[in-house]
């Protein structure tokens, strides 16, 4: 598999797609993170859900992908922008997304990230390298989704009426 | 490439979600760092997956995905409704629950 050059080639160019997509998506995280105007937030937001859909690609989960766009990008962003506009006070230019407790998210950050990384460096993962997927598996999701996983499929759309019959409820006026 | 990468991203991702859900006082901002944490969590479902060469974690996504989106619905409708109450949603006004 190694000596196969024409799957080197193939690995080099998906280690730089892989550091591109990385940029993108912690670069616009920070910006989502350490911005000071929430509307700047909102928007660079955009970016890290289409990096993770291009990472969900790039690992051969096209269909998570393109739901990650339809619904991420599609629907809770545009969802967000709504609200960002409709509740924060944009014309009298105070600052909208504010930091308060830095002296206690510094340590719990620090902590969480080495945390993690020490987990990552343990080494208990022995996965050597990918396995080369040439054909798209999205028939045998249909086929898990609809057997295997059946029953959480059917919880979650009665959790989606729950939600929508609840979000009607939540923000209509009341008329007496 | 190894698994190594993705891990790597996830926690950067779900470090950064902490972060915002630590020093945000607005609640959108909230909402947009607990939309980091899902997605890293999405992206080392799918990463197992693809190493262990099975679709079962693709699903899982599917299920955080479609939940992340119920979960955000709720969210804004909870926050506009407090912001016609309080005229505001900074979470340091908004601390009473009746009256």
């Amino acid at each position: 598999m190694i000596h196969d050059p024409r799957f080197t080639t193939h690995s080099n160019m998906e280690q730089l797609i892989f550091t591109i997509i990385f940029i993108v998506t912690i670069g616009s995280a920070c910006v989502v993170a350490f911005s000071k105007n929430l509307i700047y937030s909102a928007f660079a937001l955009i970016g890290t859900f289409l990096g993770v859909a291009a990472t969900f690609i790039l690992l051969h989960a096209d269909f998570v992908g393109l739901v990650q766009v339809v619904v991420y990008a599609g629907g809770i962003l545009v969802l967000i922008i709504f609200a960002v506009m409709l509740t924060s006070k944009i014309q009298s230019g105070e600052e909208s997304n504010p930091v308060i407790n830095f002296k206690i998210a510094i340590p719990v950050f620090s902590i969480f990230i080495f945390l993690l990384l020490y987990v990552l460096t343990a080494k208990i993962w022995t996965f050597k390298e990918s396995i080369p997927m040439e054909e798209s598996r999205i028939s045998e999701i249909g086929n898990l989704l609809l057997t295997d996983y059946l029953l959480p499929f059917e919880l979650v759309s009665v959790v989606m009426l729950a939600v929508i019959v609840a979000a009607a409820i939540i923000t209509r006026r009341h008329v007496k | 490439m190894t698994i190594t990468p993705f891990i790597i991203m996830a926690i950067f991702l779900f470090c950064l979600g902490i972060y915002i859900v630590c020093t945000r006082s607005n609640a959108i901002g909230y909402l947009m760092g607990i939309e980091l944490i899902l997605n890293a969590a999405s992206i080392n479902f799918i990463a197992f997956s693809r190493f262990h060469n099975n679709v079962d974690g693709q699903i899982m996504a599917l299920f955080i995905i479609a939940l992340a989106a119920c979960e955000s619905v709720i969210a804004l409708a909870i926050i506009i409704g407090l912001y016609r109450h309080f005229k505001s949603i900074d979470t340091k006004n908004v601390s009473k629950m009746k009256n």
